[in-house]
């Protein structure tokens, strides 16, 4: 049996670094054969084998620094006894990726290191690179095992490190940014604009930072499983239109502008919309309607549920006899309603009974959405914002406001046609809302 | 036949013969298309026949000042058509020198009006021509506004008025951006009496609003009509309103100069991303159909020679696999007025707008060794610089007075490299000259720090 040493180079050289064993325990050498590659500070070079054999064991891994004339391998004849307690025979090999290491202070030196985050495993010959080169090797992510740094790794950072003007340079220390790799300046130099979209160093926050748990109770959780229920019990779908809001928006900045004794300044677009379904609707009683499974009953009147944002979530209170109301009245009781949800007062009572509903995100910009509908009822109106839309006509187009409209159905119980002529009917009624009025 | 191309550039201007150069040199078989003279507008009807009449007007007008420095001259005088006559000169070989650069790179050159019907086909008289890679750079034109008259004979673009036979007495010019504020101060230094006739509240719109101020009131010679809006032209005036009141100059030639607009007939890709600026392009130049580029005016941004030549060299390294950006931050402009104006980067305006912490630092050339030296104390010269408190970046530069145009580059230097105003005031600058006033706006700037 014959140990192989790390060999000594030179006077001035104390230890080296194993890059890469070549031979794997149990592999037959001879002679002149590579065993392993190692690194001094100055050079990297071969160990090779003095003696015929098969490599028995190896003591040290691949980036471990090993003092000189330290026996770091056996070769042997196939199932000779290794001197070492512990150590493998060719007995029971361990093939490859090499086994961990068998000097147990070694193995525990990986553990400090990874606790010990500051303290860099470098190899000597890749920090006289980065001395020389005003390389920080803390910055530098090792490819060598454990993570250590190894000389190709800085010689990477070279050639990726990116030009950067000592502003950029300063902002980032200051602000503790990482220095990207490439910037928008000339030739890719880094500039302080650079930086908006570089996340800061990994070890400032955990991912995913802070967040807060909420018990989903009370509203929430009576809104979760109500939505839940519709989308689970009904067969959805919603159809998209837009209505010429021309006269809606002259009508209402009419009444803006009334004898304010009337009281009529408060009227909101959303009240005209409300009165034009309260008075469309009875025309279409199957979209005025439940549907309860093995029945559906439809109103004769309209009672509008009204969506209301809250601080405590949605609440859909109910403007009763809406079809009975004049605009006035319809507005007069939807704000009553809504002021009432918003301030936590809503009765019981109010929430309940409606046969449609009418929800309004328009004022948020909103051009289209799918409401969900409020079971049993089989539908449900959303109300868009006013966009402008081209309208041909005599070769030219001009641009009208039109108000989107989002209407959701329940096809258990109506169908695409009969409710798209709904829709269309009501588009109608507020295209010519004067007319709508004068009926 | 079709002949078949690598690459097909539309348009010799700027970027157009640049971008057929590059292209060439890399070793792409290159077709260029023009219809009118190689080298564009800027060679032939725009920055370089300028410059040459601009420069005539200079010797005359310094030639009457000179008795301020001892040299006295008889009766100087100003010939227009020996000045035209120059000027064609200077073209055709500048334009000669354009074709020889194309016959040693191996550009094939053809005359004639392109049609680009689809991607990779080009239509040139009739003959049909492909290549994987179009470029895009027919420029732009004269912008004519629809105000009742424009059409009249006696109204001009920047085009025609380069071919002028005898000067006018009295002149209107509409829009006080560059392209008129050179013809002003041309046509008022050769005894034209001008009118320039603005919308805005101050010429030149790129310009610090300083810098712009005291151009404008250097040009003594010249009638500046702010906030006015021209109504109509008529025979022999020009009819604006200015603050709801109506007004009117006579004029017996009006030179229309209110912007340009992107030459995109004939351009008919289907599905090209047109916008009214122009034909739209990322930072590489490429447009949102692949294998088409455009650049230079034709894309609406930053109307210079100089930004066509860089999106040229961008548009080349996109198309053969190369990283380039085009930056416009540093962009220089200049105007070859007397005195001329020149900036690069952010006024101070823009910078504040950005919400940047900017300040301004400002030295007059009065103070300037060489400045005084060549001009009377009450000559105007100003230099500004705008920085960045937080960071100590300059992020612009203005400077009116001579050889601004000629320093300016300087600045675009220290832009780019974003370099910080203690770093400016290490790099020595030659003495006596005026560029020295750009390192002393920056040496007073670093005081005001300190203080």
């Amino acid at each position: 049996m014959e140990r192989v040493l790390m060999p000594k180079q030179g006077n001035t050289v104390e230890s080296c670094v194993i890059l890469e064993w070549k031979k794997k325990i149990g592999d037959t050498v001879l002679p002149g054969d590579v065993l392993c590659e190692v690194e001094t500070d100055k050079a990297t070079f071969e160990v090779q084998a003095e003696h015929e054999g098969v490599l028995l064991t190896v003591l040290f891994n691949e980036g471990d620094d090993v003092p000189v004339l330290e026996t770091i391998a056996y070769l042997g004849k196939p199932g000779e006894i290794l001197p070492e307690a512990g150590a493998r025979s060719v007995e029971n090999p361990v093939p490859a990726p090499l086994p961990s290491p068998v000097i147990p202070v070694k193995a525990q030196s990986f553990i400090e290191a990874g606790e010990k985050a500051r303290s860099v495993r470098i190899s000597p010959r890749a920090k006289n690179l980065a001395e020389r080169k005003g390389i920080v090797p803390e910055n530098l992510e090792g490819s060598g095992p454990g993570g250590r740094i190894l000389e190709r790794d800085v010689c990477r950072a070279l050639q990726g490190r990116s030009s950067i003007g000592t502003a950029a340079l300063q902002k980032a220390e200051e602000e503790d940014l990482s220095i990207p790799a490439e910037g928008s300046g000339i030739g890719g130099r880094v500039l302080t604009t650079d930086f908006k979209t570089v996340r800061k160093s990994g070890w400032a926050e955990d991912f995913p930072g802070n967040s807060i748990e909420t018990v989903v109770k009370g509203a929430r959780e009576v809104i979760a499983r109500r939505m839940k229920a519709s989308l689970d019990q009904t067969a959805q779908f919603t159809l998209h239109a837009a209505a010429d809001a021309r006269e809606i928006v002259e009508y209402r900045q009419y009444l803006k502008t009334a004898d304010p004794s009337k009281g009529l300044s408060d009227i909101t677009l959303g009240d005209l919309v409300l009165y034009a379904v309260s008075r469309v609707l009875p025309a279409f009683p199957f979209m005025n309607a439940h549907f309860l499974g093995e029945k559906i009953v439809s109103f004769e009147h309209v009672h509008l549920g009204i969506a209301v944002d809250t601080p405590k979530g949605l609440l859909v209170p109910t403007v009763r006899f809406a079809d009975t109301l004049s605009l006035k009245g319809i507005s007069d009781c939807a704000g009553r309603l809504a002021e009432k949800a918003k301030s936590g007062k809503a009765n019981p009572e109010d929430l309940i009974g409606a046969t449609f509903t009418v929800t309004n995100l328009g004022s948020l910009g909103i051009e289209g959405f799918t409401p969900v509908l409020n079971t049993p009822q089989v539908a449900i109106l959303g109300v868009c914002s006013i966009t402008l839309k081209p309208i041909g006509g005599d070769g030219d187009v001009t641009f009208i406001p039109h108000l989107g409209l989002s209407l959701t159905i329940d096809h258990q119980a109506v169908d695409g046609a009969p409710a798209a002529r709904f829709l269309k009917e009501l588009c109608d009624a507020l295209a010519r809302f004067r007319i709508l009025l004068a009926e | 036949m079709t002949e078949s191309y690598d690459l097909i550039v539309i348009g010799s201007g700027p970027g157009g013969y640049r971008a057929a150069e590059q292209a060439s040199l890399t070793g792409l078989s290159v077709l260029l298309v023009e219809r009118e003279g190689l080298g564009g507008v800027c060679l032939n009807r725009g920055c370089i026949p300028t410059k040459c009449l601009l420069n005539a007007s200079k010797h005359f007008s310094h030639g009457k000042k000179a008795g301020a420095f001892g040299v006295h001259f008889d009766n100087p005088r100003f010939v227009l058509s020996e000045a035209m006559a120059w000027k064609d000169r200077t073209v055709k070989t500048l334009s000669r020198g354009v074709e020889s650069i194309m016959k040693r790179t191996g550009v094939t050159v053809l005359k004639g009006e392109a049609v680009v019907p689809e991607r990779g086909f080009v239509v040139v008289e009739g003959r049909e021509y492909r290549a994987n890679t179009i470029i895009l750079a027919g420029g732009s034109a004269p912008w004519i506004p629809p105000i009742p008259g424009a059409e009249a004979p006696m109204v001009k673009t920047s085009r025609e008025i380069l071919s002028l036979r005898s000067l006018p007495e009295e002149m209107v010019i509409i829009g006080g951006g560059v392209i008129g504020i050179e013809f002003a101060s041309f046509f008022s230094a050769v005894g034209t009496r001008v009118h320039v006739v603005e919308m805005a509240d101050e010429i030149c719109p790129m310009m610090d609003r300083e810098i712009a101020r005291t151009l404008r009131s250097s040009m003594e010679e010249v009638t500046f009509h702010l906030s006015s809006k021209v109504t109509n032209i008529e025979k022999g005036r020009v009819v604006y309103v200015s603050d709801g009141k109506e007004s009117a100059v006579s004029a017996d030639l009006v030179l229309m100069s209110v912007g340009r607009k992107p030459n995109i007939a004939g351009i008919d890709i289907p599905g090209l991303d047109i916008g009214s600026e122009g034909i739209r392009v990322n930072n590489r130049m490429a447009t949102n159909l692949p294998g088409v580029y455009a650049i230079g005016d034709i894309t609406g941004r930053s109307l210079l020679a100089h930004s066509a030549y860089r999106m040229a060299e961008v548009a080349v390294s996109s198309i053969t696999g190369g990283k380039s950006i085009m930056r416009y931050g540093a962009v220089p402009w200049a105007v070859y007025t007397d005195p001329e104006a020149a900036g690069c980067g952010m006024t101070v305006e823009e910078a504040l707008r950005q919400g940047r912490k900017a300040r301004t630092a400002k030295v007059r050339m009065a103070v300037n060794g060489r400045f005084l030296a060549e001009n009377t104390p009450e000559s105007p010269g100003v230099c500004i610089i705008v920085s960045d408190e937080a960071t100590g970046v300059l992020l612009g530069v203005h400077m009116l007075g001579p050889y601004s145009s000629e320093i300016i580059h300087s600045a675009s230097v220290m832009i780019e490299a974003e370099l910080t105003l203690k770093e400016i005031g290490e790099i020595i600058f030659p003495h006596p000259t005026v560029s020295e006033v750009l390192r002393d706006a920056v040496l007073e700037a670093t005081h005001s720090y300190k203080e």
